[in-house]
């Protein structure tokens, strides 16, 4: 008997205490695929794209709405949803958060970061663009090319870029907030607008915002962005055109293009003395031939010897360009030249580690580029 | 033999989910000071367990088949021995609801964070209850089991981190004093190692002939295991989320994952917590109620476990205010234990040394 009774108290017990407290069926949570912030008189405007189950028929893409909400900071203005919205923002699948650029560059990013890599919810693989346009809302307001959400799209635009054209350098939010923890190294998120295509207007990749400390102070364009990272070993990627003017005889020059296999660059401390940091980049760069403009002379091992020389005295050039460009215009330390350092001389580290900032925008950056050519595709 | 005892297998197991059971905590306090050094610092505090270890293997040679209170009590007669029991029993019962409340933590924040932390608490602590009523062999058993399944988690995640591994973080090696390698090893050698004094509390259920050398195997195989863990943990997250985030190990496997197909394996990380922490609090309870039974006179120590989990329930929520007081407490407490988990064992190796010729030992 009284084993009996204590099995029944058992089982009602475990049928009323148990269950989740946390449990949320699909049907009542509003999953947000990416966010947009903008300000607007002080208070901060979000925009969400939410994933649209209700009003998508059987058999067709998902399709998107947008949501606004405002608040004082991020996380009221999260909550301030709730008021519109029937569900709670379900926030572990955003793939994308878009900052306008004037938030970026009055306010810093820093309380953006601060509660994306707070909240449990919230994946640390998220990605962050920087808006070119005047509001962060308007990139979410355009349709996706190759899917009906535009914040997927985003995201696989930035995350592919390296591996194909190189013009801007994906950044997670996980590694934006070790960067801006550093006091070596500087920012730099891509940066996203939008063109006319076939009448209609598109996201695009545009270059790289740059940043010192957590506010943005410049752009990098997607030519200069191919070089800033092919300076700093992050390209992976991606094609170069250079003008050439071998085998013509009439002394014409034309352009050709040399896809990027694999690319390998180090930076190397080399000297100190009185004022002047000597650093030295040594780039070398694997190609194959993808482009050829002349059919009447065939191209041969001499005219590649040439054209590697050419193409490597080209990446020079324009890889000590934007390195003044980052140097002087913007006077921060995106390249990590001060980690670079830190991680391989820790001793000169310590001795320069207060004058840095003084020297910065003269340093010495020694670029040796080499370029070798080791395919040219299907024909000669 | 009618006892059931564990044999030298199984303890080498519960040894090694006993110091994981903390891998929580450690995750955080090594690195508040020597970022990238950690791995070094964390070597380095497992060449310190060593000569405890020693001490312990020496202690349960001379004893086979005692626990610690019986030990004591044959050393030191019984004022002393009463006294240093107590003293004991006081240390494991806060360090073990320190135990339970971290894993609560744990829980709460990374997954179930609406609800509250009692509950939580609770159903740890029935598994627990549960597990030490019944007979050692299951505990044994059960920590077989999930040894089994964490090295096959460890080892996905260790696979899938290669993708990202980010070698360039470790960078630059013993940047650090030494100074604070060794401070920061100490604390590490404090909190999670040296409360292996624990396990001694159960030791009368051990059966084995070189105790020395299976603690040995025991914290030789967690010390490559936890460094290859944090060495994972640097490369993969960086040093400055690393030095903020509470439980990095949960933090760096969110990162992993494999293309499109699978992701979230931080599932995994939670299973392996959860389950060492419910094998560390098990022995904290058995230690526990066979004490407390030692000093009652009660021969079953089975009818003091109940009482002595409500306990350490009981304490539990007055301990800390929130979490970040959780943390910044741990290298505190770390000074504190010391006259229990280092000069206790110490005491008992000399006494056993000085008794030797008077055959104490063999009273029953």
């Amino acid at each position: 008997m009284r084993k009996k009774t204590l099995l029944i108290i058992t089982f009602i017990i475990c049928f009323l205490s148990t269950g989740c407290w946390n449990y949320i069926g699909l049907n009542e949570m509003t999953v947000v695929a990416g966010v947009a912030i903008d300000k607007v008189n002080n208070e901060y405007l979000l925009s969400y794209e939410i994933y649209d189950l209700q009003s998508t028929p059987q058999g067709y893409p998902i399709v998107s709405q947008i949501v606004q909400s405002k608040g004082k900071t991020i996380f009221d203005a999260v909550r301030n949803a709730k008021k519109r919205v029937s569900n709670k923002m379900y926030f572990s699948d955003a793939r994308i958060i878009i900052v306008s650029n004037q938030i970026a560059k009055e306010d810093g990013i820093n309380s953006i970061i601060n509660w994306f890599t707070r909240d449990p919810e919230v994946r640390e693989t998220l990605q962050i663009v920087i808006s070119k346009e005047n509001s962060a809302l308007e990139l979410l307001k355009v349709n996706g090319l190759t899917s009906t959400i535009v914040s997927n799209d985003i995201k696989t635009i930035v995350e592919k870029d390296e591996k194909v054209t190189s013009s801007t350098e994906a950044v997670p939010i996980y590694q934006i907030y070790n960067i801006l923890s550093n006091k070596n190294m500087s920012l730099t998120l891509p940066l996203i607008h939008l063109v006319k295509n076939n009448d209609q207007y598109v996201c695009e990749t545009n270059g790289i915002a740059v940043f010192k400390n957590d506010k943005l102070i410049g752009y990098l364009s997607s030519e200069e962005s191919k070089y800033y990272l092919l300076a700093k070993n992050k390209l992976k990627g991606g094609i170069i055109t250079i003008n050439t003017k071998i085998k013509t005889a009439d002394k014409n020059s034309f352009n050709i293009s040399l896809e990027i296999k694999s690319n390998s660059s180090k930076i190397k401390y080399v000297s100190f003395d009185q004022k002047n940091l000597k650093i030295k980049l040594i780039t070398n760069t694997e190609v194959t031939l993808g482009e050829y403009k002349d059919q009447n002379n065939k191209i041969n091992d001499k005219d590649l010897t040439k054209l590697e020389k050419e193409a490597s005295q080209y990446i020079k050039k324009q890889i000590e360009k934007v390195i003044k460009k980052i140097q002087y215009d913007f006077n921060t330390d995106i390249l990590g030249l001060k980690e670079v350092l830190y991680k391989n001389n820790p001793k000169q580290y310590k001795k320069l580690n207060n004058k840095f900032d003084k020297l910065y925008k003269n340093i010495d950056v020694e670029v040796d580029s080499k370029v070798e050519i080791f395919n040219t595709g299907f024909t000669r | 033999m009618n006892k059931q005892l564990l044999t030298e297998k199984q303890i080498i197991v519960l040894i090694i989910l006993f110091l994981f059971g903390s891998s929580v905590v450690i995750g955080i306090d090594i690195n508040s000071e020597i970022g990238q050094d950690a791995w070094i610092s964390l070597i380095l505090s497992f060449v310190f367990n060593i000569p405890l270890v020693l001490i312990f293997g020496y202690i349960i040679n001379k004893f086979p088949q005692k626990n610690i209170y019986q030990i004591i009590d044959i050393l030191f007669g019984k004022l002393t021995a009463k006294i240093l029991i107590s003293l004991f029993l006081i240390h494991i019962l806060y360090l073990g609801s320190i135990v339970l409340r971290n894993f609560s933590e744990y829980v709460e924040i990374t997954t179930l964070s609406e609800t509250p932390l009692l509950p939580i608490m609770m159903s740890l602590i029935l598994i627990s209850v549960y597990l030490s009523k019944s007979k050692i062999k299951t505990l044994g058993i059960f920590g077989n089991i999930v040894l089994a399944i964490l090295l096959v988690t460890i080892s996905i995640t260790l696979i899938l981190s290669f993708s990202i591994f980010k070698f360039d973080n470790i960078k630059p090696i013993l940047n650090h004093s030494i100074n604070s390698i060794f401070k920061s090893s100490f604390k590490v050698f404090m909190l999670p190692f040296s409360e292996l004094i624990v396990m001694l509390g159960i030791a009368d259920l051990f059966d084995f002939k070189n105790p020395s050398k299976t603690y040995l195997k025991g914290i030789i195989f967690t010390g490559i295991i936890l460094d290859l863990i944090l060495i994972r943990n640097i490369t993969v997250i960086g040093i400055p989320l690393l030095k903020d985030s509470f439980f990095a190990s949960y933090q760096a496997t969110r990162i992993l994952q494999l293309g499109e197909f699978l992701t979230r394996v931080e599932g995994l990380i939670t299973i392996n917590f959860v389950l060492a922490g419910i094998v560390k609090i098990t022995i904290f309870i058995i230690s526990l109620s066979k004490g407390v039974a030692y000093l009652t006179k009660n021969k079953d120590y089975t009818k003091t476990i109940f009482p002595v989990s409500l306990l350490m329930l009981g304490i539990c929520p007055f301990l800390f205010d929130n979490v970040v007081d959780l943390f910044d407490f741990a290298p505190i407490f770390g000074i504190y234990a010391i006259p229990i988990q280092v000069i206790l064992p110490i005491i008992i190796f000399l006494f056993c040394i000085l008794k030797k010729e008077k055959k104490l030992i063999y009273l029953d």
